[in-house]
């Protein structure tokens, strides 16, 4: 081990924001030419760091030392003068520039050309665009993107457009890389075309930190790993260590035991043991969705039957979430079909399919601030106030939704008690659990058939968590049917009656909550694989010209 | 002493008109997150086509009501083919309302020329006394009209079923959608009330100053100060801007002179805007999903 | 926008030919377009190519054209001196107005921008003992070249029309440097611009004062073609109308803001002949390009060559 300083060394750093501690005391160091992953469960606080790093935001406490030189608190603009470059997750290409375009501006900063010479012509300035244009052409050279220079970067393919961040922010000539979920929403050629030119900077003499949720890129990649979870740095260390340090297991797929065992009823037999008689209520067959340029979903098919829990589990970034918006019609399907009750779901709108008994409690909660608790609850009851969408009609029956409202707050009340205390409180007032009750509570309101929950018990204590698990088993009991997506697999799975387990888009692995449970499969989904490693080139060159 | 309250009164009242345009801008805005420049050009178009409409020789509620079906119907038209196109872009969604202001203003111009119209008081011309101050009573109707209107907007949104919905869309409009709640519904919903305040706002005063094509502007901007005064996204806060507003103006004009009354109004927005953009109340939050 | 050698022959032989017919309408019509076409380069740069908004350029035409007009009857400075000494006093202003509205954005900088034009407006109006008041100011002294002034239309064409071109051309060459990219980058992404580097606000800054330069030069040309200033042609509408020249060109183009502030001009004189109905066609132009055509003129006519081409095969 060489004797030098790190060149990048993060020291007691802290950040609170809006009552939240997004990290707590993180200290860890890089050294040069490393390739350092940063990973963790969602809301773990990576891209707060990486944020941290890059210069959006300045810590609440403790420094960032880049080559012995505190740079926290500093504008992006100058941390990227000092020699720290960084892709977006978002990519926040420049659209409506050429592809070389964009790699250019990576080097505006340092032309050194000023206004006033540009606007009067002095030779000065179209030197120096030709030495842009120029090194804009290695880098893309670097990247296998040297042949659709020309192209608008919004007509890139995801995989492209991911390689084309990456030769911009080279472009900058910063040593020490942020890549921010470099990999999200590549294809396996893709994602090997980006792990190939990578795994080649640290040649170049280029530092690389990489926030990811594809383990199977941290697997080839990453020679150190930081895991973090709510704030803290759990873990540090080789890949193998942290894949089997059992912090980090439990980290990512939750507490065992974590719910107390289903009562008897109706269903106390887990369906799943025996072929189901009904039909299902919803399918989902070989859907594909690209969301924001990325592939979100691919090939996915799923089946929910009546008075069934589905657990649907998998690593951040494995595509859950899209997967629900899809089927509650907020994203579209680029492929495949959606059937509700046996009729496909077509074209309808998100409103239409809340009409039809879905109901989708988004992750994140999403209330109403603003309004009480009451008024979060009486508008979820909106569809059935309005049951076309026809005002005029809803004037006409004077008195019988305000019943109605009332009638299914009592039931929503008699679920979740506590409410019934808040009834006048603004919802933005309430603690996490009792806002994730009000989520769910304002979703039943509509009288569903189907309850879709994305995440419920995110940012929520153990306690709670076991508290709103148990809730969703009394609802199954009294015959709703309800689609749950977690990233705590194992409290999901173990009050589920069947699961799906996705990865990078994909469903890897399904059967019965119990199965799901013992397969080391869902391990491996979320920390990756031991015998990962970077495959061998050549690879089809997916950059090459011949269509998107 | 009696000059200080006819100052106050007479700013008590252009701020009533100012507040009302600020409250046409607040519906827009928490719907659909766009200013519409063209707010002030509503309150000079109702004005002027219920005066061309009693000109006719309808007797005048027949005209105050035309103009106000004439300017919602403007606003639904300028929702459905200018605004909708334009959803995501918030520099384009600013032009094509000026756009649209410009367009209307020309529309009465072309239509009416450039006198000035007057509009018969609604009650009546001989001023009424009061601690001395001499007040039109077209005055107390325009105190009146905009007390009803912020009163009964407040209580649309506070207590009824649907005004609720409205909220819930402007301060979440991704949750809203997940309920079912139809937010282009809303938006549309929005323009029409938009519309419908500006008409009646320049209805109300038209028989106090008098209304011709260029009034618009100097209205709507003036409307939108008592907006950023408030914060943007309250409505009462745009009614007290307003009213805050105008009496300051009215001051300036009777102690100062009337030319810097134009003055104020930017003075004061330039000083909210960078102070505090949020305004008085705080422009209201919104879940950024 | 690189013009090929066809188009810039074409526009030096109408151009030329203008004068040479004779015609002292056409001269003076063409001098205003060069007049308005100033300004609306300038604005093209900050409004197309780094994607901000002012409702307010007019402020600078007038106090380009007062300062000028002022410096010349008040201070006996020479027209050749005035004009650059105009602009940049008012560069100094626009420096300091940018660090404070750039910290705005969206419809908060539009409705700054507005207030600030109108501010400036009012003072025009109000500030008698400097201005004139509404009256504006008279008897300002043409320049003069060689001994001869030029207060003909004939002889201030080819002054127009140089400083028009000469200005078209420096833009072309800021956006063809490095700047001119980093401007682009800024109005696409300002989080990512920031993150290669680019001094976002500074950048602003700077378009901010230069776009104003364009148009306090253009004042202060006009002062001394016209000999007198009031303050009625710099107000809201004024600004509204370089908008419409600015969309109309497509936004982020050189050569189309001419197109544009022809297009404005020609039509504004043939709709006002027709009887007010400019007003109206320009709110009309301005919602359908905005809605339809947002690449303007030039889109347009792409879009027509490329269906002749298309018919034609």
């Amino acid at each position: 081990m060489t004797a030098a300083p790190p060149l990048l060394s993060i020291e007691g750093v802290s950040h609170r924001f809006a009552g939240l501690q997004a990290l707590r005391d993180v200290s860890f160091c890089v050294r040069a030419g490393e390739m350092l992953a940063l990973i963790g469960p969602n809301g773990a606080g990576k891209t707060t760091l990486l944020n941290i790093l890059a210069g959006s935001l300045r810590p609440t406490e403790g420094t960032v030392r880049f080559r012995g030189r505190a740079i926290e608190g500093q504008p992006p603009h100058r941390i990227n003068r000092l020699g720290i470059a960084r892709t977006f997750q978002s990519l926040e290409l420049f659209p409506s520039l050429a592809v070389r375009e964009n790699v250019m501006a990576g080097g505006v900063a340092r032309a050194g050309v000023g206004p006033l010479a540009s606007a009067l012509g002095w030779p000065t300035a179209p030197r120096a665009r030709l030495a842009l244009e120029r090194a804009a052409e290695a880098h893309l050279r670097l990247v296998g993107l040297e042949h659709r220079g020309d192209e608008a970067a919004a007509v890139l393919p995801a995989g492209q457009q991911r390689l084309l961040a990456v030769a911009r922010a080279l472009a900058t000539g910063g040593e020490c890389l942020l890549l921010d979920e470099p990999g999200a929403g590549l294809n396996p050629a893709e994602k090997a075309r980006l792990a190939e030119v990578i795994a080649r900077l640290p040649g170049e003499g280029k530092t690389l930190i990489f926030v990811e949720h594809d383990m199977t890129l941290v697997g080839w990649l990453a020679e150190r790993i930081v895991v973090l979870d709510h704030g803290e740095l759990i873990a540090e260390g080789t890949p193998e260590a942290v894949r089997g340090d059992p912090r980090v297991v439990r980290a990512y797929l939750g507490e065992p035991g974590a719910v107390p065992a289903r009562t008897s009823g109706p269903c106390a037999t887990p369906l799943a043991e025996t072929r189901p008689p009904a039909d299902p209520l919803l399918v989902v067959k070989d859907v594909d969705v690209a969301y924001g340029g990325l592939r979100a979903l691919q090939g996915v098919s799923l089946e929910v039957y009546p008075s069934e829990i589905v657990a649907l589990v998998g690593a951040n970034g494995a595509g859950k979430s899209t997967l629900l918006r899809a089927i509650s019609r907020m994203v579209p399907l680029e492929g495949g079909a959606i059937l509700w009750d046996g009729d496909s779901v077509g074209a309808r709108s998100a409103e239409a399919m809340v009409r039809a008994g879905l109901s989708h409690v988004p992750e994140g909660r999403q209330l109403y601030p603003s309004l009480t608790v009451w008024d979060n609850l009486a508008l979820g009851h909106y569809s059935r106030v309005f049951p076309d969408g026809n005002l005029v009609r809803r004037v006409l029956r004077r008195h019988r939704w305000r019943d109605d409202i009332r009638a299914r707050a009592e039931e929503v009340f008699a679920l979740f008690p506590i409410l019934r205390e808040r009834r006048a409180q603004r919802a933005g007032t309430l603690s996490g659990g009792e806002g994730q009750m009000l989520a769910m509570g304002r979703a039943l309101m509509s009288a569903p058939r189907l309850l879709m929950l994305d995440e419920p018990s995110l940012g929520l204590a153990p306690q709670v968590t076991r508290e709103i698990m148990g809730r969703l088993v009394r609802l199954r009991e009294e015959g709703l049917t309800i689609l749950l997506v977690e990233q705590n697999a194992r409290a999901a799975l173990e009050i589920a009656d069947r699961g799906y387990v996705l990865e990078t888009g994909r469903v890897v692995a399904t059967g019965s909550g119990r199965q799901l449970l013992r397969d080391p499969e869902i391990a491996h989904a979320y920390l990756g694989r031991p015998t990962d490693r970077l495959p061998a080139g050549p690879f089809p060159d997916s950059t090459r010209a011949t269509g998107p | 002493m009696v000059e200080l309250l006819q100052y106050l009164i007479g700013g008590l009242v252009v701020g009533s008109i100012y507040g009302l345009v600020g409250v046409g801008y607040t519906g827009v805005y928490n719907v659909t997150r766009i200013v519409n420049f063209a707010q002030g050009d509503f309150a000079m178009l109702g004005a002027m086509s219920a005066i061309a409409v009693y000109e006719l020789g309808l007797p005048l509620p027949v005209a105050i009501g035309a103009g106000i079906v004439a300017v919602s119907g403007v606003g639904a038209a300028l929702e459905r083919w200018a605004i909708r196109p334009a959803r995501a872009d918030e520099v384009r969604g600013i032009i094509i309302t000026l756009g649209a202001g410009v367009f209307l203003e020309g529309l009465a111009l072309t239509l009416w020329g450039t006198d000035a119209k007057p509009m018969p008081a609604f009650a009546g011309d001989r001023p009424l006394g009061f601690l001395g101050a001499a007040i039109p009573p077209q005055s107390l109707w325009v105190l009146g009209t905009a007390l009803v209107l912020v009163v009964g907007l407040h209580l649309f949104f506070q207590a009824t079923y649907l005004g609720k919905a409205f909220r819930a869309c402007a301060v979440n409009p991704y949750a809203a959608k997940l309920s079912g709640i139809d937010v282009r519904t809303m938006a549309v919903i929005s323009f029409v009330l938009s519309g419908a305040l500006g008409a009646v706002a320049g209805i109300i005063v038209a028989p106090i100053v008098l209304v011709q094509y260029d009034t618009g502007i100097p209205l709507g901007i003036k409307g939108f100060v008592a907006c950023i005064i408030g914060g943007l996204g309250k409505p009462t806060g745009a009614a007290v801007g307003g009213l805050l507003l105008g009496v300051l103006e009215a001051f300036a004009t009777g102690l100062l002179s009337s030319g810097y009354k134009n003055a104020i109004a930017f003075v004061l927005l330039l000083v909210f805007l960078f102070v505090r953009p949020g305004g008085l109340f705080g422009e209201l939050e919104r879940v950024e999903s | 926008m690189a013009w090929s050698l066809a188009w810039r022959l074409l526009l030096g032989v109408g151009l030329a030919a203008i004068p040479l017919s004779g015609s002292a309408y056409l001269t003076n019509l063409l001098t205003v377009i060069a007049l308005h076409a100033l300004p609306a380069i300038g604005l093209s740069l900050l409004m197309g190519y780094t994607g901000q908004i002012s409702i307010g350029h007019a402020a600078f035409y007038g106090l380009g054209a007062y300062g000028s007009a002022l410096l010349a009857l008040r201070g006996g400075v020479d027209p050749w001196l005035g004009i650059p000494l105009a602009a940049t006093m008012v560069a100094l202003v626009a420096w300091g107005l940018g660090w404070l509205i750039f910290r705005l954005r969206g419809h908060h900088l539009a409705v700054a921008t507005l207030g600030l034009g109108i501010i400036v407006y009012v003072a025009l109006v109000e500030l008698r003992a400097w201005t004139g008041g509404p009256n504006g100011l008279s008897g300002i002294p043409p320049l003069r070249l060689f001994g001869r002034a030029l207060d003909t239309d004939f002889r201030f064409y080819p002054l127009a029309w140089g400083a028009c071109l000469a200005g078209a051309a420096m833009a072309g060459n800021l956006i063809r440097a490095p700047v001119g990219l980093a401007m682009r980058a800024v109005r696409e992404s300002e989080r990512a611009a920031a993150s290669l580097g680019v001094d976002v606000a500074a950048l602003k800054r700077r378009v901010f004062v230069v776009s104003a330069i364009y148009a306090s030069v253009a004042g202060g040309l006009y002062a001394h073609y016209i000999g007198y200033v009031s303050p009625q042609p710099f107000g809201v509408v004024f600004s509204i109308r370089l908008i419409v020249m600015v969309a109309v060109g497509g936004f982020a183009n050189v050569g189309g803001a001419l197109f544009g502030a022809a297009f404005v001009t020609v039509a504004g004189e043939v709709l006002q002949g027709l009887g007010h109905y400019d007003v109206m066609g320009f709110g009309l132009t301005l919602v359908l390009v905005m809605v339809l055509l947002p690449g303007g003129l030039p889109q347009l006519l792409r879009r027509l060559s490329v269906r002749l081409r298309e018919a034609r095969s």
